[in-house]
């Protein structure tokens, strides 16, 4: 395996323990860690939950999750293990909840605003790649 | 303020006789001396490659060793093989220091023979140079075959050396500094530059540097191009015949298995008619061999010297598939103080050519100069959205350094402003903040910008590859050189958004104020290492993938050094 090899794996590991972490800080926020990490855990971190910590982690200085699977939703709640409404309600009085934005300081609020300029400078160029690749001569 | 003292003007040329390279004039190697020449060896060092070419022609016995900034592997070596002469390149200015270490540690081991440098900034401070690296004995100043063939036929005779045309020398009387020798008129003169330890046959792309031509007419105020070769009169651009220079390629496309050739003329295009007239020959005496769409070449030139036509016949004759661009700035004031004589559309005009012609390209640029304001420097970032938010190349950013020999440094001199050390000159700006803006700025991108593995390196290396044609690899399909746009645009929007940030928050505050709370340019700066760390992995699987599915399971080669993902061989 050569040094580029190793980098990307390293990445990939590193990127991938940041999601972990953030979705178990989550989970112990909201008082029903102990509920998931119980079952198998074969399944990567579920959208909805990705999304609040993408939210926390806008507002939090916490790596927010780049691109949440849309099939982890539904295999989620069909499931049946998680319900989104129960999940905000275990949120503790007196915590603050994580979209709560007025209690955030100037830099978290400024940090959520440099990231969210980062993924919109990403849409940006996907919108432009995919409407080059609709306007290219080639099959329907 | 201290001042820098300003380093003496060369004296004028004297006329001497070019050194005969004929063939009556040729030794067997080992006749003569025992020569090791040190320096970097990125992209093939040809200037050391050219003064072994030169010493072994007069039968000197040369190796070149890559500098390390270790002496120990030099010293083990010079202990090992005991060269009469040790040659040092000195590329870069802020490596004098290490420089005058690995001398001091050869003469601590014991080593009495010759010690001598070359380079630019040697070529221009040779007093500074001599007077603070005791046990340096002598400077090959400015253009070097000819002199450094000279001082080893007198040390071979033994021979008093110290008054020499072209060399500067440490004497016990002090430093003498000789007039200056004529520059070479007649570059086909000149043996080939000497390759025989380079391994391109081991390279995933095997790629060599070339020249085809030495000097450039332009007077760039941050540029010591023109005053190297002006030092020595003659013409301010000379070139080599277009057929001697496809013929070197041929053998080493032939004989080495070259691929891609890297053309490391400060100014290929150099000036109006008779610049192109002379690439546009270069290149069709390439197609007219069996080299015709077989390899690629990379040139660098001034945006207002890219021509659709040219460029096409550059590119379907010569293989031409990357230009570096000097754009230095796109901003009216900021190139007016760089003296670049050309408006900021003529590098937008430039890059709609190379997009037009599927070329990749990549550029200099300085967003920051000695005479810099807010509002330049935020033009400058604004114009890097226009030129390259597409991402067609990545952006890359950096300050004007004052170099020796450059008139901005003469002009910061002249002006009290010039700062820090002989080898490591300095300046601030005129307005504080930007000196604050600045240290942020350093902080923030220097992975990105100034490190093999960072975004500008891995991503200049993938464009590159992405545009690449060559015998034996396919071509990158549409949708991969799409999807590596849209990584580097990504990469240059984030930076830009960045940048703009730091500066407005700069600007509306005062150097008391930026001080007393950092947090703000403490989160941009966090934040610009974490979408570049997201970016880099993403790049790095990209490039991979890519690389394997072309069928290159080997390394990254050719521009490993400076411009892929670096691994070790």
């Amino acid at each position: 395996m050569d040094r580029l090899e190793m980098y990307a794996l390293q990445r990939q590991h590193q990127t991938l323990a940041r999601r972990l972490e953030l979705v178990e800080a989550i989970l112990e926020r909201s008082g029903i860690i102990e509920a998931v990490v119980q079952g198998p855990r074969t399944d990567p971190p579920p959208d909805d939950l990705g999304r609040l910590g993408g939210l926390a982690g806008l507002f939090g200085g916490i790596v927010p999750i780049a691109d949440p699977a849309p099939d982890d939703v539904v295999r989620w709640i069909g499931a049946g293990r998680l319900n989104l409404a129960e999940i905000l309600r275990r949120f503790k009085p007196g915590d603050p909840a994580p979209i709560d934005i007025s209690r955030f300081t100037k830099v978290q609020l400024e940090s959520a605003m440099h990231s969210i300029a980062a993924e919109r400078a990403r849409l940006d160029s996907l919108e432009s790649m995919v409407k080059e690749q609709m306007s290219a001569p080639g099959p329907g | 303020m201290a001042l820098i003292p300003v380093a003496a003007a060369p004296a004028t040329p004297v006329e001497r006789p070019d050194v005969d390279f004929g063939p009556g004039t040729r030794r067997a190697v080992g006749d003569g001396l025992t020569v090791l020449l040190v320096g970097f060896e990125d992209q093939d060092n040809l200037g050391l490659r050219y003064l072994m070419s030169a010493a072994e022609h007069h039968g000197h016995r040369c190796r070149i060793v890559t500098y390390d900034a270790d002496p120990s592997s030099l010293v083990a070596e010079v202990r090992a093989h005991r060269p009469d002469l040790v040659g040092l390149s000195l590329i870069f200015q802020y490596m004098a220091p290490a420089f005058a270490r690995v001398i001091e540690a050869l003469r601590a081991d014991g080593y009495g023979g010759h010690v001598t440098m070359g380079g630019h900034y040697p070529s221009f401070d040779p007093e500074q140079v001599l007077g603070r690296m005791p046990g340096l004995d002598s400077i090959v100043r400015f253009e070097g075959e000819a002199t450094f063939v000279e001082l080893l036929a007198h040390l071979e005779r033994g021979q008093p050396w110290s008054h020499l045309a072209g060399l500067a020398a440490a004497t016990a009387a002090g430093v003498v500094v000789n007039p200056l020798r004529a520059s070479i008129e007649d570059l086909d003169l000149l043996p080939r530059p000497e390759r025989g330890d380079v391994a391109y046959e081991r390279q995933a792309l095997a790629t060599a540097s070339i020249l085809g031509s030495r000097g450039c007419p332009w007077n760039c105020s941050f540029c010591s191009i023109r005053p190297f070769y002006e030092a020595q009169g003659g013409a301010l651009r000379r070139l080599r015949s277009p057929q001697a220079v496809a013929d070197e390629m041929r053998s080493l496309h032939r004989d080495r298995g070259v691929v891609a050739f890297l053309f490391q003329d400060d100014d290929f295009m150099a000036t109006g008619r008779r610049g192109r007239a002379w690439a546009v020959e270069l290149a069709q005496a390439v197609g007219r061999s069996e080299m015709r769409g077989r390899v690629s070449m990379k040139i660098s030139c001034r945006s207002d010297e890219v021509h659709l036509d040219a460029m096409r016949t550059l590119r379907d004759e010569g293989g031409l598939t990357h230009v570096y661009l000097g754009v230095e700035s796109g901003d009216d004031e900021a190139l007016a103080h760089l003296n670049k004589q050309l408006k900021p559309e003529a590098h937008l005009r430039a890059g709609a050519i190379l997009r037009e012609l599927g070329m990749s390209f990549d550029f200099g640029y300085m967003l920051l100069e000695p005479y810099s304001t807010f509002d330049t420097v935020i033009a400058n970032v604004d114009f890097l959205d226009r030129f390259v938010g597409d991402g067609w190349t990545v952006a890359t950013f950096c300050r004007t350094l004052p170099y020796a020999g450059t008139p901005v440094k003469r002009h910061l001199e002249a002006e009290g402003r010039l700062l820090g050390t002989a080898f490591d000159p300095d300046y601030t700006f005129l307005d504080p903040r930007l000196d604050l803006f600045y240290d942020w700025m350093l902080q923030a991108f220097r992975r990105r910008n100034f490190t093999d593995d960072g975004l500008c390196g891995s991503l200049r290396a993938l464009q590159f590859e992405l545009h690449l044609h060559v015998a034996g690899r396919r071509a990158a399909t549409a949708g991969e050189q799409a999807y590596g746009r849209h990584l580097t645009a990504v990469a240059n929007r984030v930076a830009t958004y960045t940048l703009r940030a730091a500066l407005e928050h700069c600007r509306s505050r005062s150097v008391d104020a930026l001080l007393e709370d950092p947090s703000s340019l403490i989160g941009l700066l966090e934040h610009e290492q974490r979408e570049e760390a997201r970016l880099e992995a993403e790049v790095a699987e990209f490039y991979l993938s890519f690389r394997r599915d072309v069928g290159d399971v080997r390394k990254p080669g050719g521009f490993e050094r400076t411009w892929t993902l670096a691994t070790s061989s």
